[in-house]
């Protein structure tokens, strides 16, 4: 029941005009890729975890802290 | 009833005229041959194949003659499809280099700035552009100054130009090794098999005066020296640094500066493969759902 009034909310508010079905997809995009390269990025720095420059950076550090 | 109408109306359709003769096509067969000439044809087969497999097996083993010994292929923890670079590795590296390699090969394509977030802070980058001096200029009288080198500067170079390189290598020219490992066969494998693979020559080869054998370059013979020993550097990290640690850690920092996008592309390669993927799927199912009208219609036809 929910499901179908929002599928109905969403068709009278974004599909059923081309100037707001157009303005969705824009904001589509943007929201997708924001999301897109947030899991992507996560996913990378989980594979390559200890061994990317944010990871270590604080030993380089204090590695050269201890020697000043 | 109409369907059976339809359906023995469509075979007599579908039933080709007598008025049109069939065509014979010339099948090949061994059915119908002698036995003889069966055995005569495998065996025929079977010289030919031979044959061919000699041939390509004997220009093969021709090919293995080259007196090169080819590296082995050693796990870097950077070389799968998305692993990044360890970059402990690459700066225990850099130090490598700086203090050991930079005596003799220049790195032209490299500079300070290219440092700074790749494995070293903005001030530690700036320092170490601070220890060289570059030669800038001119000033307001015309004359070259020297100066303490900048971020925007490039690595210095040990010889003024090639020549000086090579009057000081007895004629042989260290390489730049910016991008040393994609330009050798082997990359990564060459250079670590290279640098600590230097050994005393087998007998029956003499090795001339002011080189030194290694079987890995191509000849056996090479100018440089063994540069790197056991200990010959400390490390600030407290690794122990052994011949094969220092040759794995220049190895890893070579195949840094030739790839400093080696990190950006493998996590391009990730959000790539996905979205394809992702549009691969959605193509395949818009394409079924497009194609239901042709591929569920019913055709029947009546005369």
């Amino acid at each position: 029941m929910s499901l179908s009034s929002l599928a109905n909310t969403a068709y009278q508010k974004v599909f059923r005009k081309t100037s707001s079905f157009a303005f969705g997809i824009l904001l589509g995009a943007f929201v997708f890729e924001i999301g897109f390269d947030r899991v992507s990025n996560y996913a990378f720095d989980y594979i390559n975890r200890g061994k990317l420059y944010k990871d270590v950076k604080d030993k380089f550090a204090a590695g050269a802290s201890e020697e000043e | 009833m109409a369907a059976i109408v339809g359906r023995s109306s469509r075979q007599a359709l579908l039933r080709a005229r007598s008025s049109i003769s069939c065509q014979n096509a010339g099948f090949v067969t061994f059915k119908n041959q002698s036995t003889g000439r069966k055995i005569a044809l495998a065996a025929a087969g079977i010289v030919t194949t031979g044959g061919i497999g000699l041939a390509v097996a004997l220009n093969q083993s021709v090919l293995a003659g080259e007196l090169e010994l080819h590296p082995p292929k050693y796990p870097w923890n950077h070389s799968g499809y998305l692993d990044a670079l360890d970059v402990t590795s690459v700066r225990r590296g850099y130090f490598v280099y700086k203090q050991v390699c930079a005596a003799c090969h220049s790195m032209n394509y490299m500079y300070y700035r290219n440092l700074v977030d790749a494995f070293m802070t903005e001030d530690e980058a700036k320092a170490e552009a601070a220890e060289v001096q570059v030669v800038d200029g001119p000033d307001e009288e015309g004359k070259m100054f020297e100066r303490p080198g900048k971020l925007a500067d490039k690595f210095p170079n040990p010889y003024a130009n090639p020549e000086a390189a090579r009057a000081a290598n007895n004629g042989a020219l260290p390489p730049d090794l910016t991008f040393i490992v994609p330009a050798r066969h082997g990359g990564e494998d060459y250079i670590f098999s290279l640098l600590t693979g230097y050994c005393d020559p087998p007998a029956g080869i003499t090795v001339k005066e002011d080189v030194h054998y290694n079987p890995y370059f191509p000849g056996g013979t090479i100018g440089m020296a063994q540069a790197l020993y056991n200990e010959i550097i400390e490390y600030d990290d407290g690794t122990p640094a052994t011949q094969s640690q220092l040759a794995k850690d220049v190895s890893t920092f070579l195949r840094w500066t030739s790839e400093i996008e080696h990190d950006t592309r493998k996590k391009t390669a990730i959000k790539t493969l996905s979205i394809l993927t992702l549009l691969m799927v959605i193509t395949y199912y818009f394409k079924r759902h497009r194609w239901t009208v042709l591929k569920s219609r019913k055709l029947t036809s009546q005369k």
